[in-house]
């Protein structure tokens, strides 16, 4: 194990399934203790890098270093020092609650007055405490992962990859589950978890965009957000979103139009001016325009504007 | 903490026994299940499939029409093999019989029957039997055969529909004198069920951790392949052991059959059978994703051979030379041959080693294979 500060540190991190390259030359640094956020649409190679990153899956090509242990040679010594959640529910459903914590104590060698100190702060940490004899299958998704979570740290892994955790789980459940996260991050915990919710994106310290297999950005949320939107932001809530849509794109002074639920947010240089001559040209063509307000980027607008400015076309 | 390639934790291999019985445990349907299924197989078996034969419709001719004839007549029907359907006038009769499939078989009673009989002349007897159901045909002549040998007569053998050459007459009687099929069935279902447990049931058990998902959460800890599969093995073991038992015991007690030989050359080859079945198992394991196909593969890999190529319900002598050399490459025809040669013959190792041998080469090799497989799908 070498010790270089880094939890995560790699470079040119490749996988090919059969000439489909899911994940393309990234490159990775997660300082140890924050939260890092691995964001990108499905499909874009979240899993596929953490499941490398975990040493379940062997990479292509590339190299580098995790919790210090070496991608390649030292997986066997990697898996004590991590804590993984996989997308899909991965615990003994036919198990119960109390069952499965033991399971996992017994397979990462917790035993002792450990055992019992670690299991019993687990059901704490998941709120769990009074179900322990309730069938796995049986619990709602959101105690589900928290259960799976619980199940996850029983060995105390300084490293902690979540993989989509929060999917399919309520908003009251998502907001518990994030506070688990914040929780762990202040015990010192390393916190690598991927999302492709913006709102969960706002809640790490750090965030890698991925898309189409690249890295296409890196920093916080704040530097993203002001570094990547140059231009000002205009929402516009148009009568006919399609239209107005393909009419903005072709205006002159309009950088970008990106859809927003029934609005559209049009980066444009100079927003003054800009906000004074859309709206007639859209009248022009039947459009109404209800409002035009000049507003602040968001993380989603970043990522909007750093995938069109990185020019990797989606597949 | 640095572990060598195949060191083994204790108490990993511990907590995967105590999710893999609790999960056996907790499932009572399937443990009944488990259970019961030795149990219902060799009652399926031991009644549904017969080899003796009962009540097979019998014409007879009687040219003769003495007491002799009579006394052999008497003797055929009163052993209940065979039911007398009609006592015919003539040779035509006969024949009408068994081509309207009224009478399976006929015996025909030559006119000087009893003379030569107390003339302590040769004599024949002769025996239409309808070939068309070998098995039956088979075992009726055999009866047949007995019958009038006692009489110290010859029995002429003609086959009414393939009129060929007549059928040999089967070597089991030597050592089922009886004729009783049950003898025959529960070594038999001793290797079906110890396929089914240890094969099917194992790579189920492995399977199922694919398609729910739980190998992940396996995949990234630090258990090692070779604890996985232990633990994964040992409540089939178990299992099996058990329903060994079951089958013995129930075999002894509701049909009757004794082991002849030793127990413990049965041991040696249910310990030799059951890891070849095991290696089966999750040999299947790597090669399924879902339990619904890992069924299919189970069912053709392990369980079709073991009842089609083994011998146990029909006998290889009778297949195709193709066959006949595909089932050496099945463990099954090794282990009904030696534990038939067990239970009723009373022989053991000096007789069955050539079996001994074989099935511990197959166990070397689909250990080998099953146990690298599983490696490198799960390391």
């Amino acid at each position: 194990m070498t010790d270089n500060g880094w939890a995560v540190d790699i470079r040119g991190l490749t996988r090919v399934f059969d000439h489909f390259v899911a994940v393309d030359h990234i490159d990775l640094r997660v300082p140890r203790g924050i939260v890092f956020g691995f964001l990108g649409p499905n499909g874009a190679g979240k899993s596929t890098t953490i499941r490398m990153l975990c040493g379940i899956l062997r990479p292509t090509a590339g190299a580098g270093t995790v919790g210090g242990f070496d991608l390649w040679s030292q997986t066997e010594e990697l898996k004590h020092h991590i804590g993984y959640m996989s997308q899909k529910f991965s615990l003994y459903e036919d198990l119960t609650v109390q069952e499965n914590l033991e399971f996992f104590a017994g397979v990462y060698s917790v035993h002792g007055s450990q055992r019992r100190r670690r299991i019993a702060w687990a059901l704490e940490m998941a709120g769990l405490v009074g179900r322990e004899q309730v069938l796995t299958r049986e619990l709602a998704a959101g105690w589900r992962q928290r259960l799976a979570l619980g199940c996850a740290i029983l060995h105390e892994p300084p490293l902690l990859f979540l993989d989509e955790p929060t999917s399919g789980v309520d908003p009251l459940s998502r907001r518990r589950f994030w506070e688990m996260i914040a929780e762990l991050s202040e015990r010192g915990v390393t916190v690598f978890v991927t999302t492709h919710y913006m709102d969960e994106a706002e809640h790490c310290d750090e965030l890698a965009l991925i898309y189409a297999g690249r890295v296409v950005a890196c920093g916080s949320p704040a530097q993203l957000k002001t570094e990547c939107v140059r231009h000002a932001l205009l929402e516009i809530s148009p009568s006919d979103l399609m239209g107005a849509y393909g009419l903005l794109k072709a205006a002159p002074g309009v950088l970008a139009v990106a859809l927003f639920g029934d609005r559209l947010h049009v980066s444009v240089s100079d927003p003054v001016r800009a906000a004074e001559t859309l709206p007639p040209l859209l009248a022009q063509h039947g459009i109404t325009v209800g409002s035009v307000e000049r507003i602040e980027p968001s993380l989603e607008d970043a990522f909007v504007a750093i995938i069109e400015q990185s020019g990797v076309q989606e597949r | 903490m640095k572990r060598g390639r195949y060191s083994l934790s204790w108490r990993t291999i511990r907590a995967i026994l105590r999710r893999e019985f609790t999960d056996v445990l907790r499932d009572r349907r399937s443990l009944l299940l488990t259970f019961l299924y030795p149990i219902s197989m060799l009652l399926l078996y031991g009644y549904g499939i017969r080899y003796d034969v009962n009540n097979v419709p019998l014409t007879l001719l009687d040219y003769d029409r003495s007491s002799h004839s009579r006394l052999l007549a008497e003797q055929m029907v009163r052993s209940g093999y065979f039911r007398l359907v009609r006592v015919a006038r003539d040779y035509e009769e006969v024949q009408r019989d068994l081509t309207t499939d009224a009478s399976r078989a006929a015996v025909v009673i030559p006119p000087d029957f009893s003379r030569r009989l107390r003339a302590g002349e040769p004599v024949a007897v002769q025996a239409l039997i309808d070939g068309a159901d070998s098995n039956t045909a088979t075992i009726a002549q055999s009866y047949l055969l007995a019958m009038v040998a006692s009489f110290g007569a010859r029995l002429e053998v003609v086959d009414p529909v393939r009129a060929g050459p007549a059928i040999q007459v089967a070597s089991r009687v030597w050592y089922n004198p009886e004729l009783l099929s049950v003898n025959f069935i529960v070594p038999g279902v001793i290797a079906v069920i110890m396929m089914i447990v240890g094969a099917i049931l194992t790579a189920l058990s492995i399977v199922k951790e694919k398609e729910r998902g739980t190998i992940e959460q396996i995949l990234v800890s630090p258990i090692r392949p070779l604890e996985m599969m232990i633990g994964k093995i040992v409540p089939y073991v178990l299992i099996a052991l058990i329903d060994l038992a079951i089958v013995i015991t129930a075999g002894y007690l509701v049909f009757g059959v004794p082991i002849k030989g030793s127990l413990w050359h049965l041991a040696v080859f249910s310990v030799l059978y059951l890891t070849a079945s095991l290696g089966t198992g999750v040999f299947v394991s790597t090669l399924a994703d879902t339990m619904q196909s890992a069924m299919l593969a189970a069912i053709f890999i392990s369980l079709l051979p073991a009842v089609l190529l083994s011998g146990f319900v029909f006998p290889l002598e009778h297949m195709p030379v193709g066959i006949r050399v595909l089932s050496y490459f099945f463990p099954g025809r090794y282990f009904v041959t030696a534990i038939r040669g067990i239970y009723l013959k009373g022989v053991g190792l000096e007789v069955l080693w050539p079996e001994a041998l074989m099935l511990a080469a197959f166990c070397v090799g689909i250990v080998w294979l099953s146990a690298s497989r599983f490696q490198e799908k799960l390391g």
